[in-house]
């Protein structure tokens, strides 16, 4: 294992760390948005150890193609999810209570 | 001279994530841990794919063999670099036509004493729906 690779491992591995405090919120916090809030954030952190994991393999050149496809899905997943919650709430009017906008554990 | 080039990028991306992910923990409201998101993610995957991108080019066996894979990275950077604002953008909009204003958590620390008027914390009924 090169020196460069040494460093992408634990760049990799701190952003494991990271994407894990992420899943924190995405279990805990209050409202949707939150949890909505924190998936893109992970979604963002697994493009990028992607890219890494694909270095420190010698496979960039599939890798990075995996990462492009991944950051086209989880940009359009968040946007869809983001546009769904907003039209359900204004669908539900004043009964918020039911609406999946006001999920709460 | 490489390694440490890459190593101080790489590190610097790094602080820039844990920097949003102490920003989405800690922060008080939804609308400041979008801020740390926004900010912080937006940047910090660009400075790690960078250094991804240095380290290629430094160990490619020549320049012209690597400019796919260096210029699909930049894609990936010009990529988030607007489409992470534009999902921040539409998240926040979701959240402020369904919830209103910020929570009152992150204004009723506001110092009231220096003259101003007492801040209302949510907006007017109507400013939400456009």
């Amino acid at each position: 294992m090169s020196e460069l690779e040494v460093i992408f491992s634990v760049g990799a591995i701190a952003l494991t760390l990271t994407a894990l405090l992420y899943l924190y919120r995405v279990a805990r916090g209050p409202t949707v948005f939150d949890r909505l809030l924190g998936l893109g954030g992970v979604g963002t952190k697994a493009v990028v150890i992607l890219v890494l994991i694909g270095s420190v393999y010698g496979r960039l050149d599939m890798f990075v193609d995996i990462a492009i496809g991944y950051a086209l899905l989880n940009f359009t997943g968040t946007l869809a999810a983001a546009k769904y919650f907003e039209e359900a709430e204004e669908d539900e009017g004043a009964s918020a209570a039911s609406a999946p906008g006001a999920g709460s554990p | 001279m490489i390694f440490w080039s890459v190593a101080a990028v790489m590190a610097f991306g790094v602080f820039l994530h844990a920097v949003a992910t102490l920003g989405v923990i800690r922060l008080p409201d939804f609308y400041t841990r979008m801020h740390a998101v926004g900010m912080g993610d937006t940047l910090g995957i660009g400075v790690v794919l960078a250094a991804v991108a240095i380290a290629h080019v430094a160990t490619a066996d020549s320049l012209v063999a690597s400019i796919p894979i260096v210029v699909k990275l930049l894609l990936i950077i010009a990529f988030y670099f607007i489409a992470n604002p534009t999902a921040t953008h539409a998240v926040a909009r979701a959240a402020f036509t369904t919830r209103g204003g910020p929570d009152p958590i992150t204004t009723e620390g506001r110092i009231q004493s220096a003259g101003d008027a007492p801040v209302s914390t949510r907006p007017e009924a109507g400013g939400g729906g456009s």
